[in-house]
Parts: C-alpha cells; structure tokens; sequence
C-alpha cells in the first residue's frame, strides 16, 4: 500500500521501525 | 231655548263617548298586535314591530369567543392507513406515515420506526452482501432498529450470516452492543470449528469493536486487554488449523482496534508497548507498527478512506 511506504520513510516511524526490526533488515530496508 | 240646549248637550255627550270608545278600541288593538308580533317563537324579539329586520345572523363570532365546532367524524371509525409489510422475523415493520405524527408518550417500537435501509435488508436477509457505501448506517441506530438487529443476531448461528449485522452494530450502536461484541469474541464460538472463511473473519471482530471504542471507554479497555499475547493464551478459543498464527491475528486486530478508536490515549497505549522492559512485549513488534501507521492514517483521512482500504485485509 503506498501511503504505508510513504509513512515508513517519515521521521514519525523511524523509532518504531528501530524497535520493531531487527537492525539488520532494517539497513537492508534503507538502502533500498 | 232650554230645550234645544239639552239637545246639543246630549249629542256632545255621545260623540265624546263615541271618540273615547273609538281610541279605546285602537289602543287595544296596538297593544294586541305587538304582544302578537312578540311572542311569535320565530320573530327575533330584537327586531323592529313594523318593517325590516335585525339582518342575519353574523357569520364571524365576535372577538373573544370561540370558534364554532367543526363536525366530528362518527364515534368508532378511524382513518384509513395502508397495511404494514411484516419483518422476516415475525415483527410488525411499518413505514412512518405521512404528515406529521402527533406526539405519544408511548416507547418507540419497530412498527413505528422508519428502518435504515441497510438494517431493513439485513433482517430481511442476514447473508445480503452490500456494496461498499450500502454499508453506512446513521449513528446513532434508532433504538428499535438496535434491538431488532440485537434480536436477529441471537436468533442465528452462523458468524457468517452474523457479519453484517455485527458491522452496523459495531459502527452504529449504542454502548449495548460491547458486550455482545465481548461475548461473540470470548465465549460464543469457544470450541467451534471455523472455516477458513470463519478464521479470517474472526478476529476482526476486534477491529469493529475499535468502532465502538471511539465512543464508548468500556470498548476501548476490552481492546487494551487484548493486545496482551496472554490474554489469548489459556481462553477457550474456535478451533482453525493454525491455532498460533490465529491467536496473532488476534493480538493484531485488537492493536488495530485501538488505532480505529483515535483516542489519544491508544497511541499512548503504543508507545508504552514500545518502552517496556525487557522481555517486552511478547507479541509481533511489526504489529504494533502497523497499528500505529493506521492511527496517524484515521488522523489524516478518516474512518471512512480506513474502511475502503481495510476490505482486502482479512
């Protein structure tokens, strides 16, 4: 869904997704 | 000469007694044509002896008096009104007449309360699938609308056959419907062998009790308790293949639950989730991000562009 892309890329989810991600996964999400 | 003078003395006489015998008799007559005249029982009393009269009566009463009475319809009959179409399930279902009801003090019921379309064709036939925008329903649900749908909702079994009654209980309802929605959640369908149908819709059954959750509190904590793992965990639950990815689907629909409700408090509720010790929280972290994106998102856009989005997710 893109409105959910487009939120992952906003500083309002960067804590969740650091807490919800492994570390990892989470680099390779942002070096898509 | 004494002669002639009692003569005209005597004519005199009789011709003064003749004049007063004479006005006698006329006197007597007047009187006796107007005594006449006044007591004929149809001659207005008021009017004139001799010639016109008062004139007729007026057609508008004077100032201050009341108007004259309309005529009353005959003792027993009442007017006539078109028969009232019968609801599937046995209740009298009539629509609102015409004009302007006139105020009763008596409880409203559902023979004279207009039925939302979408509540009418769900009694009518609890397996009806509408359209995307047949859905709405105002809110609030007319009270005897709640109560028939109340009443059909117990009368079948199938959660199938239950859905589209539970979703306008949920979006519209009273505070009435939480725990119908809590006994359908945790008690009704213990034990049961779902479909797959069955298994996907189950756990919304949270998601809609999210609906409720913006307007009643009570809603609201079921859901908090909810997005606890173990709440799941030892409670008597429907059998479907998968029993641990089902009870994630719970814990899931109930954090969306929360971010439908808008309160501010839920995405408190999210970060509290976030900061806890270790061990943590014990359910799927990516859960807990769904949920909060579609928080900020019923913030954005609203409830409405939520439902259109949320009908491919099972």
């Amino acid at each position: 869904m893109r409105a959910f892309s487009e939120w992952w890329d906003t500083p309002e989810a960067t804590p969740w997704l650091e807490w919800a991600y492994p570390e990892d996964d989470l680099r390779r999400y942002l070096r898509r | 000469m004494s002669r002639g003078s009692n003569t005209r003395r005597n004519s005199l006489l009789v011709g003064v007694l003749l004049g007063l015998g004479i006005g006698a008799l006329l006197l007597g007559a007047g009187w006796g044509v107007r005594h006449w005249r006044a007591n004929r029982p149809s001659e207005n009393p008021d009017a004139p002896l001799l010639g016109g009269s008062a004139g007729p009566k007026p057609a508008v009463p004077p100032a201050g008096e009341p108007p004259p009475p309309t005529p009353a319809p005959p003792v027993g009959e009442t007017p006539s009104v078109a028969p009232a179409p019968t609801g599937s399930i046995g209740a009298s279902v009539s629509q609102m007449p015409r004009g302007t009801p006139e105020p009763t003090d008596s409880p409203p019921s559902a023979s004279v309360v207009e039925l939302p379309e979408t509540v009418r064709r769900v009694l009518d036939n609890p397996a009806w699938r509408p359209k995307l925008n047949d859905e709405i329903v105002p809110a609030p649900l007319p009270a005897a609308a709640e109560a028939l749908l109340v009443e059909r909702y117990r009368a079948i079994s199938s959660l199938s056959n239950k859905w589209r009654i539970i979703v306008i209980l949920a979006r519209s309802g009273s505070e009435a419907v939480v725990p119908l929605l809590t006994h359908a959640i945790t008690n009704e369908f213990a034990g049961q062998v779902f479909s797959n149908w069955e298994a996907d819709y189950f756990p919304r059954l949270l998601d809609r009790m999210g609906w409720q959750a913006q307007r009643h509190r009570s809603a609201y904590e079921f859901l908090e308790a909810a997005c606890e793992p173990s709440f799941w965990e030892e409670r008597p639950l429907p059998q479907v293949p998968d029993m641990a990815t089902f009870k994630a689907l719970l814990v899931k629909c109930a954090l969306l639950g929360l971010a439908i409700s808008g309160r501010p408090e839920a995405l408190a509720f999210f970060e509290g989730i976030r900061s806890r010790p270790t061990p943590g929280w014990q359910g799927n972290p990516g859960s807990v991000v769904d949920a909060v994106f579609w928080y900020h998102f019923v913030q954005k856009h609203g409830l409405e562009k939520l439902r259109a989005s949320l009908r491919g997710i099972p």
